[in-house]
């Protein structure tokens, strides 16, 4: 798998990044990546099918939204392959991670900025 | 049975099925050109339908592809009708459109969340006692099963139910009570609107068909002594089942069952406005009749103003469930083929149902259709059964389908019977054969009360 270009900031082209984890109760999700040095934003991913392992019935809602899932056996396969992928591409990032690197990311937790 | 074992069952009996269809293996059924291919496409449908060998709504548009690729040019060349819109008409039919409201108003309620304020003001009225918890709990769910999709309520249910359950100590019954009275109750609640669960909407567009159209307030009248008994019979047995243990008080922390943010707050226009128009629409759907539109129809007013007025943005649009839209039209689109082509009357001559008792013929229709429900989507076992039992002439079609439809909501013994039973099965509170006794009885009961009871209600009203 190739690997990605490392993000980089716009402004000052520092690849030393950070990252805030925004909640909103009406809306998805959303991580939020900016420069660590000079604060602009660089990117924006919207969490349409999170994956919470600490509060299940969070991560069940999080990931069925609005939908109808019209099989019991089609819903439980779903969350059963999304843990799995989770864990298998959290492992794989895991793996990939070098603490020492300049893009090792620093999510925070924080408040999703007013609509 | 292992999955992959199961899909490939499932894509080789739908492999055979066109086979046979093509070189006329079906033919010494006594059948002609347009049924065997009508029959092939029948047995594909069902094959993929039960093993999920491929996403169910891939199997209604295989369904649509078939009927104009293969049956509309035999039907043409046996000198039938043969129209490609009487195929493709039924994925946006007035059924479809009011599914589509429905969905629309499920967004919107639960985007400006009054589905969690009501369900949070329920579990403060219980002040914790666990009886009335799991009553107030029953009681929610059903409610907003009839409106909104019981997959949605159940996993909302649960993210406010867990917190509580957990109060309790490991081993205590009222864990389970509290956790198997949501899937139990958002199955029940979804028998009681046309909008709870596709077969009912099913079954009024096939009544549609044969002239006996039930409006939506007669459908709420006919099925909601069923919901009501079935409510207080499973409350009766998740509260015996709660044991010595029944009595305990839960501690409600107020950021449990504290309002959340009001969607009124902000004295925001648009929350007013999913008010107001969610109103209109039920009272457009319960009046069905006084006034010159369908149901269909008016579910085009929630669509049209809130993502006209911005209560609903393109991003809702693209989350809804169109493959359920995708699935109802396809089983839709099977009915059409068996009509047209002739298989479904060919097939009723074939069974000898019109001398039996109609209790039986309806018990045994009942119990094919929980069966089937069991096992696989309600809404294809309703499509499956519908378009053939719809043409039995020795039985009014009114008890015949709603007992289809209400039968198909009875099915909740097992995890995969239903999307509310995965979701609470997937919480790790509940084993699956509490899902098998309290779910199983379910059905039994409900069963036997839709066989005995129900015909003659529905004669009471006039059906």
């Amino acid at each position: 798998m190739s690997q990605p270009e490392p993000l980089a900031c716009p402004d000052c082209q520092s690849q030393k990044l950070r990252g805030l984890y925004a909640r909103d109760p009406t809306a998805a999700p959303v991580v939020f990546i900016a420069c660590a040095a000079c604060e602009t934003l660089i990117a924006s991913f919207r969490l349409d099918h999170a994956f919470l392992n600490a509060t299940e019935p969070e991560a069940v809602a999080a990931m069925l939204g609005n939908r109808a899932f019209e099989s019991g056996r089609e819903l439980t396969e779903n969350l059963d392959t999304l843990r799995a992928e989770a864990q298998q591409r959290y492992d794989a990032a895991r793996a990939q991670d070098d603490p020492a690197d300049a893009n090792s990311n620093n999510i925070t937790p924080g408040e999703a900025p007013d609509a | 049975m292992h999955p992959t074992l199961r899909r490939s069952i499932g894509l080789a009996i739908a492999a055979l099925s066109v086979f046979a269809g093509l070189t006329g293996l079906f033919a010494p059924l006594g059948l002609d050109a347009p049924e065997q291919v009508a029959l092939a496409i029948l047995i594909l449908a069902a094959a993929l339908w039960i093993s999920e060998a491929v996403p169910l709504f891939v199997t209604s548009l295989a369904i649509l592809l078939l009927a104009l690729v293969w049956l509309v040019p035999v039907l043409a060349d046996a000198d039938m009708p043969a129209n490609n819109a009487d195929y493709t008409a039924p994925f946006f039919s007035d059924v479809i459109l009011l599914f589509l409201g429905g969905f629309t108003l499920s967004a919107a309620l639960r985007k400006h969340r009054f589905d969690e304020q009501l369900a949070k003001a329920v579990l403060r009225a219980t002040g914790g006692e666990l009886p009335k918890l799991i009553a107030g709990v029953m009681g929610v769910t059903a409610v907003l099963s009839m409106w909104i999709s019981n997959t949605a309520t159940a996993a909302m249910m649960l993210a406010l139910c867990l917190p509580l359950v957990r109060h309790l100590p490991d081993h205590h019954t009222g864990r389970r009570s509290l956790i198997l009275a949501i899937p139990l109750a958002a199955n029940i609640g979804g028998i009681g609107t046309p909008i709870g669960t596709p077969p009912n909407a099913i079954a009024i567009r096939y009544l549609q068909e044969r002239g006996e159209s039930i409006d939506f307030f007669t459908w709420m009248l006919a099925s909601m002594p069923a919901v009501l008994a079935m409510l207080v019979l499973a409350w009766i047995g998740l509260f015996l089942a709660a044991g010595k243990q029944r009595g305990h008080v839960l501690e409600i922390s107020p950021e449990e069952a504290a309002p959340s943010a009001s969607p009124f707050a902000e004295r925001a226009w648009r929350p007013i406005l999913v008010i107001v128009v969610t109103a209109c629409t039920v009272l457009g759907w319960v009046t069905d009749g006084l006034h010159p539109f369908t149901p269909g129809t008016v579910a085009l007013l929630p669509v049209v103003v809130f993502f006209g007025a911005g209560a609903l943005d393109t991003g809702d649009l693209r989350a809804m469930a169109w493959d359920v839209l995708l699935l109802m039209g396809g089983g839709l689109c099977l009915g059409e083929i068996m009509q047209r082509s002739g298989l479904a009357a060919t097939m009723l001559d074939a069974l000898p149902l019109d001398n039996a008792p109609t209790i039986a013929v309806l018990a045994a229709i009942a119990v094919t259709a929980c069966l089937m429900s069991t096992f696989m989507s309600n809404t294809a076992s309703a499509t499956l059964l519908l378009p053939l039992v719809m043409g039995l002439s020795a039985l009014d079609p009114s008890p015949l389908a709603l007992s289809v439809a209400i039968a198909c909501s009875l099915a909740m013994a097992l995890p995969i019977s239903t999307p509310p039973n995965a979701i609470a099965f997937s919480s790790g509170e509940i084993r699956a054969k509490d899902l098998l006794l309290f779910g199983g009885a379910a059905s039994i009961i409900g069963l036997a009360l839709l066989i005995t009871l129900g015909p003659w209600w529905w004669s009471v009203i006039g059906l």
